[in-house]
């Protein structure tokens, strides 16, 4: 399933330029927000009140500045699109234009480290697809933080997160994906503990920071093994140059260079797949998610759908050809899968993580954690289709997951907003439907999106993922398949769950003291933008995909996807889809018997249930791996370490050495500068003033005095030039 | 022809005579007066050089620089006597011995 198809390097200045401003009017608008906060509390301690820029001012900003990425997002991907040429006749394999334009901000012969725009398939979709989700946030979160004390703060940092994502998506090297990676990273933690005085936030926060840390070090390892594996074919004469960039590696990869094959590249390649455990929350690092739900819904919508948590994955994709390489050189390693140990472990970890976030998503009771839960699965999905081989049917799923999760946190913002709590409890909900129709219709839609409900849009995509998985050569792809299609219905189950139990039935409320108002226009608007979008992804796929309908060039929409990320898969097959869909269904069917009509309640009751649910609840016990990991054997490292710097370093090195020893040459040294040095000063000071004292009396202010020692002078000259002159 | 070092032996004599009135004279006058011997000794001396030593006939070097010497002491005679004017206005003395204001005033240090 390794096809890959021809790709060729264009230069265009005018791309570029407008690609690189999708980058930098977010970044501007972000920090020109932010010093407008720092002038904000500037005035407020000065004149001791609060004081405050105009929300619609900086409101205004925040959203103009995507809005500007948004244009220009459009204008390069029409560009881009036209400038590929792709025909009826070459579609099926076509060749692939990399739009990239580098800027060396080092001296030459440094290599790799430079900022660059690669504008390829991948990225172009990528960016375009963040920009409007990105923007429709944006104007959903003007009137979400309505009234927020630190509003100004809040967009500046929203504007920096995704100009960070843009960055990532755009960039053409390793090196640059990696600074704005950490970028991201940053931003996601100031964003996440937003509400920083809540202890809550402030350690979901560090939490975050600190699970992409570990994942973020074994990308830069990654990154490095890399560079000095292309430093040393450069020495040897093999390739031409060092490089980072996506474009080199990926050919490199493809016509296959002796030390640059799976032989060298697994390594390499699962360790910056490392770097998306991390970032995408995968299995074992996904315990930052669910906490990540302190920040504010805008910012979770935003971090679920397209920027952070898909950073990760489309690391993945970017690097796709890493690890799947074609060995020209050796066939027989072609034939021989066993050895690719990366896409075996992407997928095994991919599976295991859709599995267990569903788990998860079934006993969550916060909306919003809920949500989080089923991210983790989704991009669990998306990580068993990058091992799969299926790096068409992860991006396909990565596009219509990251439309309806956007709407889903929106439409969880939206309820939130609307009972005026911090936390959305399903056990707390209920009855909504006549009180927020809007949102019950769009919610409706993301969740049948969610759910892969035939003929929606997570349906297709789901369906090509299971196809990639069917397809794959992986060690037991048969027993990971089941275990997804048993993870589909397990989605089904919780999205009908969380619908019913949010929108459905009495209210379980407070009705004293909850008054849940319908949502406000801004936020309407942009969820009925990202639900059409839903819709229009759920229509066009099965009019395409599954009728043969408005086709692009011939070919449907998965193929023509296929052709530009340069990898086909089989075609959807009804089949095929028996399987998933018949999971879909038993998953709906008993969630609206447990909780719409309170059957089964012997199966709720079971002790065998309640074990499942307990360990499910604790997180499959991996967060406290992690702890117990972090608290025991590194803190007792840690001790033994402390033991050694107390003892050795500060009581022998630090005290004993270096202390006395500077003591003792600093003494010395003031010894000498007294008795020597100064004494000396002061007798040669003492001589001369003795010396005047005396030559003093001569001046006795008599005329004759001074001719008679003028004549005894010139006497004494004399009598010297003639002895002189004598001898 | 009267032999040269008896030019010279006069001029000696002048310029010992004269430096004995510089520094043995209390008025000031008589040190100007004793000076101005002293100048026109080094002439005589400079004139009997050049009888002695000059070569040809045009050569008047030391011819020259007496008369230069009897311009100089015309002016210092000049300079010298308004000094002795004014001192004499300041102390009502030109008494050399008794004037030592030159002397280094006491410090306070």
């Amino acid at each position: 399933m390794a096809e890959e198809s021809l790709i060729n390097l264009v230069e265009n200045d005018t791309l570029i330029t407008l690609a690189a401003l999708v980058i930098i009017i977010p970044f501007l608008t972000g920090i020109a927000l932010l010093i407008m906060r720092a002038i904000e509390i500037k005035k407020s301690i000065d004149t001791d009140t609060k004081f405050k820029f105009d929300e619609n001012l900086t409101g205004n900003i925040g959203v103009a500045g995507l809005g500007g990425s948004v244009i220009m997002a459009l204008i390069v991907t029409i560009q881009y699109f036209s400038q590929l040429n792709l025909t009826k006749e070459n579609i099926s394999h076509p060749v692939i234009n990399w739009v990239v334009g580098d800027y060396n901000f080092l001296p030459s012969g440094t290599g790799p480290f430079k900022w660059g725009i690669a504008l390829s398939p991948l990225s172009v979709i990528m960016m375009l697809l963040l920009s409007i989700i990105a923007f429709t946030i944006h104007l959903y979160a003007t009137e979400y933080m309505h009234g927020d004390s630190a509003f100004t703060r809040f967009f500046g940092t929203l504007n920096f997160f995704t100009g960070s994502m843009f960055g990532f998506v755009l960039s053409s090297n390793l090196f640059m994906a990696f600074v704005f990676w950490e970028l991201l990273g940053f931003a996601s933690y100031l964003l996440i503990g937003y509400y920083w005085p809540k202890a809550s936030a402030s350690s979901a926060a560090k939490k975050a920071f600190l699970y992409n840390k570990v994942g973020d070090v074994s990308f830069m390892i990654g990154i490095a093994l890399i560079w000095s594996r292309t430093v040393n074919l450069t020495n040897s004469g093999l390739i031409t140059a060092p490089t980072l960039d996506y474009y080199w590696l990926k050919h490199y990869a493809q016509i296959g260079i002796e030390g640059f094959d799976m032989a060298f590249l697994w390594l390499p390649s699962l360790l910056i797949f490392g770097g998306a455990v991390g970032k995408s929350a995968q299995l074992p690092l996904f315990g930052w998610l669910p906490e990540a739900m302190e920040g504010p819904t805008p910012v979770s919508a935003l971090l679920h759908s397209s920027t952070m948590v898909k950073a990760g994955l489309f690391l993945g994709a970017r690097i796709y050809s890493l690890f799947f390489t074609i060995d020209l050189t050796d066939l027989s390693i072609v034939e021989n899968s066993f050895i690719w140990f990366t896409p075996n472990f992407i997928a095994w970890i991919g599976t295991l993580t859709a599995l267990a976030g569903g788990l998860m998503a079934l006993t969550a009771d916060d909306l919003k954690k809920v949500l989080a839960f089923s991210t983790i699965s989704q991009l669990g999905f998306i990580g068993l289709a990058l091992g799969a081989g299926g790096l068409t049917a992860s991006f396909f799923h990565l596009i219509s997951h990251a439309t309806f999760k956007s709407l889903l946190f929106l439409c969880a913002g939206a309820i939130i907003h609307s009972i005026h709590k911090p936390h959305a409890n399903l056990s707390e909900l209920g009855g909504l439907k006549k009180h927020m129709p809007h949102t019950y219709w769009t919610m409706l839609i993301g969740l049948l999106g969610l759910a892969g409900v035939p003929l929606m849009s997570g349906f297709w995509s789901k369906d090509a993922v299971l196809l990639a998985m069917e397809e794959s050569d992986i060690f037991g792809h048969q027993f990971l398949l089941i275990l997804a299609i048993i993870t589909a219905g397990i989605t089904a189950f919780y999205s009908a769950k969380l619908f019913i139990l949010t929108f459905l039935g009495e209210a379980r409320y407070d009705k004293e003291t909850v008054h849940p108002s319908p949502a406000g226009l801004k936020t309407r608007i942009s969820l009925w933008i990202i639900a059409s979008l839903v819709i229009i992804e759920s229509l066009w796929w099965t009019f395409s995909i599954g009728l043969g309908q408005f086709n692009i060039l011939g070919k449907n929409f998965e193929y023509y996807l296929g052709s530009l990320l340069g990898q086909h898969q089989s075609e959807f097959n009804i089949v095929f889809a028996i399987p998933s869909i018949l999971a879909v269904l038993i998953g709906i069917g008993l969630a609206v018997a447990i909780y719409h009509y309170n059957m089964l309640e012997v199966l709720q009751n079971h002790p065998v249930m309640h074990k499942i649910f307990a360990i499910a609840e604790r997180r499959f016990y991996v967060d406290e791996g992690i702890y117990w990991f972090a608290s025991n054997p590194v803190m007792n490292i840690g001790d033994k370490f402390s033991v050694v710097d107390k003892k050795f370093i500060d009581g022998i090195v630090i005290d004993k050495v270096i202390t006395q020893g500077t003591l003792t040459v600093a003494d010395t040294s003031d010894k000498f500068d007294i008795k020597i040095i100064d004494k000396f000063v002061n007798l040669l000071g003492d001589w001369i003033s003795f010396i005047g004292k005396r030559l003093r009396k001569l001046q006795t202010g008599m005329t004759p005095n001074y001719a008679l020692m003028m004549v005894i002078g010139l006497g004494l000259i004399l009598t010297y030039l003639t002895i002189s002159t004598l001898f | 022809m009267i032999d040269a070092t008896w030019y010279l032996g006069l001029s000696g004599f002048l310029f010992a005579g004269g430096l004995f009135g510089v520094l043995t004279q209390k008025n000031a006058m008589r040190i100007l007066i004793s000076v101005e011997i002293m100048l026109n000794s080094a002439n005589l001396a400079m004139v009997a050089f050049n009888g002695m030593f000059g070569l040809g006939i045009g050569n008047l070097d030391g011819w020259i620089f007496a008369l230069i010497v009897i311009g100089v002491a015309a002016a210092e005679a000049a300079i010298g006597l308004a000094i002795f004017l004014s001192v004499y206005r300041n102390f009502g003395e030109i008494t050399v011995s008794n004037i030592f204001t030159l002397k280094e005033q006491e410090v306070a240090n």
